[in-house]
């Protein structure tokens, strides 16, 4: 059992992230716990204020007014008592939890942007997203609300079990007969629904992802009329996780049933022996009345814990998720940094890379790209030049060989440096949410509206911004106001050349122009090849012929031609 | 914000409302079950000050052993047909918003909801799930447990459950004011949230931008200032809600203590007895008990409904009826005085004029920008044109149903989405053909090298992370051709290929495709030679057309863009 009896495990993981707030919660316990107690001395006032009244036989005289009202008056200093230290540690849980489910939401973030691509391009889309949407919250109730209320509802328990005893112990023994077995049965019930809920997520999930290709997918799935098979397919799966979904529900569903049985055994049970020990004239009146208004109160916390508890079970696979997404590895940035001045020499000794469990895509690559120099890598469809690309860009890292700028084996180098050496225009262009302007300055703050204007003169991106009614301001993006592929691809090469790269990269870069606007765009572009090593990959003739040195790249080797 | 539609949640509930009813019968049963069990113990207590004996006790307990009994399996069977309910809701939601995704023509041009807002919408349902299920198992006895109470507590003392009732009321009021001043706050807090996930989900495609440009720092900018406003509308939303739903509960203490205070100083003579005293505090410990769900409430409530109203947004998609009916009139395409307008606000396709007879191979050939895409959309009925008629097989693309347009036309794109599945099923999602006859047409096209390269052929699992554009497009081109239909359009599809790879795939829709309408649509000249018309577009129209040495001779603008091509004089 992942959490202790009292819960003291439930953080654990994520301790990291709750970080010094450790003594604000032992603080908020402490809170909790005095709210506990005073709530629980209430009934306890009440029931010496029942004997008083049953010892005087009715409350008459003034003596007994002022005796009430002091009772009265303790009762409400308790409520008080209560109600500022609920709130008070509520508040503080709740501020914790914010804090820490900022913290785990950078962390994630910060993840996705240095975690390997291959793992990253591993993960469905919807995965991702019901990891932030639907599990990131559950952590926060976890911190927030359940893990205090499963903590006082134990602590409640505990303090009327013990004034019972204090009042009766032989009907406290009787009704506690019962307690063993609910705990036994509940922890049985509670294992196999953590189970449950951990495939119960996982299935969300899938399920997620499906819906979100769909939708991804939809203008695809329309043209080809293929709406009902989609539709179909879907219902299937997701006639199949409503069926999971209800089994696993049903489940754990049944503790609270159990706790309401079992509590409501005891009571009939202390109430007919409570009866029978009146009759022989052990137990007195007010005794068992006030035993069993205690019995009647225990209903509460108890199920208050046991409620608590299986949020806390739903919570902490969700907490597993997230961890799930923090221990995937990261990679590691390079260290050495490049010349200030590079010069743009690009090798390849003897690279061999091939994906995780897959068949080797590149049989030790040796070649070599002299400063200023402009070579061309062609060969047929799937041959392996965009993972030499891919490896020159230290998105993958080869099996065996090196890579080297300027000398310096690029695994080595900081990525920031990397950065400002290489321009690099990407066969699918990624246009981000945001306008024109955004897209092209990317991370460039330091770009003038005139070197925008500039390297989009080069580009030809300039003529279509000029159509547009909002010209740089014009929003673009992803999912709406999508752009056509020849202006994504031109807001990718305005990217690219905007930061005056020594090593311009240019992947298919041109594929999809037209060829007046090709020749518009290689124009410009070849006013800037001159003094710098540009690699370009593709078939495009035009940009090809440039090319000082052509190498053809067949079958995961490189011959010069 | 739109006034919640008191229909919308309905629709769901009542395909559930037997279930329901039984839910509530149930619940009935198990609170009238705790009522008679805490009302037992009256007799319980006079049997033993009377001392009528142990066999009176014990029948009594015998008594209140079966209406615990009874109480329990109630509670039970609730629970489980609650969960049934919930989920079916949920499963409801989710085929009517992906029903009403493959409805729309263009997800994209909702503003109030992108594709991305459409997939987050499972969360909501979630949420939805969760508070259905909550409602009907662990709230809905409250109300009938309080309305028990109450009257339970007026036989007792009639002045006390006249103060409770007046109580209750006040607490129900609180709640539902409290609820709705935070479903406002809910609202915007909602958006936050979309607008950072919208964010954190950018870095999938974005990843080799962001580490090819050093864009970590930049990126973490600006998620922070998208988790910030959510971190601060989040903050507002709970500390806001905080303090007065413990209040109630303080209250209802409170309370109690001044019931006892007043039958203290009753001085009407009439003393309420010790055990009915006793049985009042056990039914206001259940009540309060039960109210103590109210913070929940107060906080899930808002959040559902928002939630549910999302659902309802995305659902919001208009499609009218269109009932036009084909006139065959041997044009595959027929396109008189068509202009259009596109979402940036840019006259895209002007004054066009296109007829493309059937049974012949043409090219429509023009710029980037001369609006070949926008008449593409057209075609296939994603767009209607501003203004002018077109029709497809003599079926008009603003009046005719699309399904039906675009059965009779088979398309192949630039990019093309994989779906998830075999490699069979997005060659031949329909099931049309065997294994060999998709096997034949990948020969054709030149696909089959990549087929063999698989671990399992036809049966590989597809993932578009494993495919290189050209694969891409030689899947796509295949199941286009393996598609029956009347017109195939194939709109700039051989780009990412290289010249051998893009002769074979040339040829293979020439043989496959034989006595068809096939349209090309480019920017460059590859298929000119093969085609029977070329057209020429520029600026929106159609500026000159013919066969290709025709075109040649008469046009300039054509005849450069055809020698670039050719890699000749500039």
């Amino acid at each position: 059992m992942r959490m202790g009896f009292f819960g003291q495990n439930i953080l654990k993981p994520l301790e990291e992230y709750v970080g010094k707030s450790d003594k604000r919660i032992r603080v908020c316990i402490l809170l909790s716990m005095i709210s506990t107690v005073s709530i629980s001395l209430v009934p306890y006032f009440c029931g010496l204020f029942l004997q008083n009244i049953i010892n005087t036989g009715g409350a008459h005289s003034l003596v007994d007014m002022y005796g009430a009202i002091d009772v009265a008056t303790a009762i409400i200093f308790l409520i008080a008592v209560w109600y500022v230290t609920t709130a008070h540690s509520g508040k503080e849980m709740n501020k914790l939890s914010l804090e820490t489910s900022k913290k785990i939401r950078s962390k994630l973030h910060e993840k996705m942007i240095t975690m390997p691509i291959e793992d990253l391009e591993k993960i469905p889309s919807g995965d991702m997203t019901s990891r932030i949407a639907g599990d990131l919250p559950a952590v926060v109730d976890l911190i927030s609300r359940d893990y205090l209320a499963f903590l006082s509802g134990i602590l409640l328990t505990v303090l009327i079990l013990a004034i019972m005893v204090l009042v009766s112990p032989i009907l406290a023994l009787t009704y506690l007969i019962t307690l063993p077995a609910t705990i036994m049965v509940s922890r049985r019930i509670t294992k196999r629904s953590e189970k449950d809920y951990a495939t119960q997520k996982a299935m969300i999930g899938r399920i997620d992802s499906e819906m979100s290709e769909i939708v991804s997918n939809h203008r695809e799935i329309k043209t080809h009329n293929l709406e009902g098979i989609v539709a179909e397919r879907f219902e299937t799966s997701n006639r199949r996780f409503t069926e999971a979904m209800v089994r696993s529900e049903t489940r754990s569903g049944f503790i609270q049933p159990l706790v309401t049985i079992t509590s409501n055994l005891g009571y009939v049970m202390t109430s007919v022996l409570g009866a029978i020990m009146m009759l022989q004239g052990s137990l007195t009146l007010g005794a068992f009345l006030a035993f069993m208004v205690y019995v009647r109160l225990l209903g509460s916390p108890v199920t208050l814990a046991t409620t608590a508890l299986s949020s806390i079970r739903s919570e902490m696979t969700s907490l597993d998720r997230l961890v799930e997404v923090f221990r995937s590895p990261s990679a590691e940035d390079g260290s050495t940094p490049l010349h200030s001045a590079p010069e743009g020499r690009v090798e390849f000794e003897d690279v061999s890379f091939s994906y995780r469990d897959s068949d080797e895509i590149l049989h030790g690559v040796s070649f070599e790209v002299n400063p200023g120099e402009t070579v061309a890598l062609t060969g047929p469809t799937g041959s392996g030049k965009s993972t030499i690309v891919n490896l020159l860009l230290r998105f993958y890292h080869p099996t065996s060989g090196t890579v080297r700028i300027d000398g310096e084996d690029v695994s080595d180098v900081p990525r920031k440096d990397l950065s400002k050496v290489i321009g690099a225009v990407m066969q699918e262009p990624w246009v981000f949410d945001g306008t024109i302007r955004e897209n092209v300055v990317y991370n460039r703050e330091w770009a003038t509206d005139e070197d925008v204007e500039k390297a989009m003169e080069i580009t030809g991106l300039s003529g279509f911004v000029k159509t547009l009614p909002q010209g740089l301001d014009t929003k673009v993006g992803n999912d709406i106001h999508v752009l056509p592929l020849a202006q994504k691809r031109m807001i990718a090469m305005t990217r690219a050349i905007l930061g005056n790269p020594r090593i311009l990269v240019l992947d298919e870069a041109l594929e999809g122009l037209d060829p007046v606007t090709r020749l518009a765009v290689f124009d410009g572009l070849k006013k800037m090849m001159d003094d710098r090593t540009v690699i370009i990959v593709g078939h495009d003739r035009m940009l090809v012929d440039q090319a000082d040195r052509k190498l053809t790249v067949r079958d995961g080797t490189v011959t010069e031609s | 914000m739109p006034p919640r539609s008191p229909n919308g949640m309905w629709k769901y509930l009542k395909p559930c409302m037997p279930r329901i009813c039984v839910i509530v019968f149930l619940q009935t049963v198990g609170v009238v079950a705790q009522v008679v069990s805490i009302g037992l113990l009256k007799p319980i207590v006079d049997a033993s000050t009377s001392g009528e004996g142990t066999d009176v006790i014990l029948y009594m307990g015998a008594l209140l052993l079966l209406a615990a009994m009874i109480m329990g399996i109630a509670v039970a069977l609730s629970s489980r047909l609650s969960s049934k309910v919930a989920a079916s809701v949920a499963a409801m939601m989710r085929s009517d918003i992906l029903e009403s995704s493959l409805r729309s023509d263009d997800l994209g041009r909702l503003n109030k909801s992108t594709t991305y807002a459409m997939t987050c919408l499972t969360a909501d349902i979630a949420v939805v799930q969760e508070h259905v299920l909550l409602c009907l198992k662990t709230y809905l006895p409250m109300p009938i447990l309080v309305l028990f109470m109450l009257v339970a507590t007026y036989t007792v003392s009639e002045d006390v459950g006249k103060v409770l009732f007046f109580t209750v009321v006040a607490i129900f009021a609180l709640t539902y004011y409290l609820s709705k001043r935070i479903t406002r706050l809910h609202a915007e807090r909602t958006d936050a949230l979309d607008m950072m996930n919208v964010t954190m989900r950018e870095k999938i495609p974005g990843a080799r931008t962001i580490r090819s440009y050093g864009g970590s720092e930049y990126e973490t900018r600006k998620f922070d200032v998208a988790s910030d406003r959510f971190g601060f509308l989040t903050k507002q939303t709970v500390l806001k809600s905080y303090y007065i739903p413990f209040m109630t509960t303080a209250f209802l203490w409170i309370f109690i203590i001044l019931v006892y205070l007043a039958s203290a100083l009753d001085n009407s003579g009439k003393v309420i007895s010790p055990v009915d005293l006793t049985l009042f505090l056990q039914y206001t410990t259940c009540t309060v008990s039960a109210l103590s769900l109210i913070p929940y409430i107060c906080l899930k409530a808002p959040r559902a409904s928002i939630s549910f109203r999302r659902i309802e947004d995305s659902m919001e998609v208009k499609t009218d009826r269109r009932e036009g009916r084909p006139e065959p009139n041997g044009f595959a395409i027929c396109a008189s005085k068509v202009s259009f307008i596109d979402r940036f606000g840019r006259h895209t396709v002007n004054d066009l004029d296109l007829k493309i007879p059937e049974g012949r191979i043409s090219t429509v050939i023009g710029p980037n920008g001369c609006g070949k895409t926008e008449l593409v959309d057209m075609i296939l009925a994603f767009e209607r044109p501003t203004s002018g008629t077109l029709k497809v097989m003599g079926m008009d693309v603003a009046s005719c149903d699309p399904r039906a347009i675009r059965s009779r036309v088979s398309y192949s794109g630039k990019q093309s989405n994989v779906f998830g599945g075999t490699l069979r099923f997005n060659l031949d999602p329909y099931g049309n053909h065997d294994d060999a006859g998709i096997l034949e047409a990948c020969e054709d096209t030149g696909l089959a090298k990549y087929v063999r390269s698989l671990p399992h052929g036809l049966d590989t699992k597809m993932s578009p992370e494993r495919m290189s554009g050209g694969q891409n497009q030689l899947m796509s081109l295949t199941r286009c051709l393996l598609r029956e239909a009347d017109v195939y359009v194939l709109d700039d599809c051989f780009f990412s290929l290289d010249e051998d790879s893009r002769k074979t795939a040339i040829d293979a829709v020439i043989r496959r495709c034989k006595g068809k309408t096939v349209l090309f649509t480019l920017h460059d000249t590859i298929t000119v030679a093969i085609s029977d018309d070329v057209y020429y577009m520029s600026g929106g129209r159609i500026e000159d057309f013919g066969d290709h040495e025709g075109l040649l001779s008469r046009s300039k603008e054509y005849a450069r863009m055809f020698n670039l091509e050719r890699g000749g004089s500039r």
